[in-house]
């Protein structure tokens, strides 16, 4: 296993840290001698378990807090447009591009910190339901056009660049996660 | 009056899992319980779900042991019923039974 810390790095995404390192304690003690492997599919099977019963617990406000963040990436993922928008000769550039991926992902790692930071129980369970959802759908969107006859190539790197967007997303959540539970990425913990 | 909380099916297979192993009642021996004596087999997020939630409604507590190099360093949590998870499975124990009675196939399949 490369780090013996990550199972409860991820584990503790969706639960207490203390209750992350008995979780892959177990995990471990099952697996014995085997292969990292198996430890490493039952820790992600049992993080999906996790995530899975949180939002079944309170799923209102999961879908409350996804939906703050979908406003939060998308405030900042126009003004992105409006910025790029407001240089016509540049439109379609790839300088027009890389700033309007920038202004995404930003907006998307900031929105997942804040999820993060706001709703410590639920806010990284909406981040994934958010990542995913967003992720599906981009990722639709793009295939759809891509099997087009002639593809328009901006809406392809316009799905694609929202697309990607969920990972900055799912890694913010994860900063500020850590951040609140003092384990996670092992940063300090955030004054109370 | 104090709301008496129902337990599930789940639920009451985990405490009664948990009853039966002591003061040895954790995550792997807890499903190791459940999927001999029930054969349920529970994927180990639903596990924990369920036992984070018992807990949550006062039906168990929980205490760290040591850490053993066989779990890579890890401590154990162990589980313990509480005496509100005693009560609880009482009264899931007593509705079964009253809804038994009579019922004289089930009984003697069951003796």
């Amino acid at each position: 296993m490369p780090d013996p810390n990550w199972p409860e790095r991820l584990l503790s995404l969706f639960t207490t840290p203390d209750r992350a390192s008995a979780i892959a304690g177990d995990l471990v003690e099952v697996n014995g001698e085997g292969s990292p492997f198996f430890v490493w599919l039952d820790v992600l099977r049992t993080a999906l378990g996790l995530w899975r019963g949180t939002v079944a617990d309170a799923p209102w406000r999961v879908l409350m807090v996804a939906m703050m963040g979908c406003v939060l990436v998308a405030g900042p993922a126009i003004a992105g447009i409006a910025v790029v928008a407001l240089f016509p000769a540049s439109i379609g550039s790839p300088v027009s591009w890389i700033a309007l991926t920038c202004f995404w992902w930003i907006a998307a790692l900031s929105a997942g910190a804040v999820l993060g930071s706001m709703a410590p129980r639920r806010g990284m369970a909406a981040c994934v339901v958010l990542a995913g959802a967003g992720g599906m759908l981009l990722v639709t969107l793009l295939m759809a056009t891509i099997w087009q006859d002639e593809p328009n190539i901006h809406l392809v790197l316009f799905y694609g660049a929202g697309a990607v967007a969920a990972l900055p997303l799912l890694i913010g959540g994860t900063i500020a996660r850590g951040r609140a539970t003092g384990a996670g990425l092992g940063l300090p913990e955030l004054p109370r | 009056m104090k709301n008496q909380p129902n337990l599930g099916d789940l639920q009451q297979l985990i405490l009664l899992a948990v009853l039966r192993l002591g003061d040895d009642a954790y995550g792997v021996t807890i499903r190791s319980e459940l999927s001999h004596r029930a054969g349920r087999t529970l994927a180990p997020g639903a596990l924990y779900t369920a036992l984070e939630r018992l807990e949550k409604r006062g039906l168990v507590t929980s205490r760290m042991g040591e850490p053993t190099p066989q779990r890579g360093g890890r401590a154990k949590r162990y589980v313990r019923v509480s005496s509100d998870g005693i009560r609880a499975l009482r009264r899931a124990v007593r509705a079964q039974e009253r809804m038994l009675e009579g019922l004289d196939q089930l009984r003697s399949a069951h003796a």
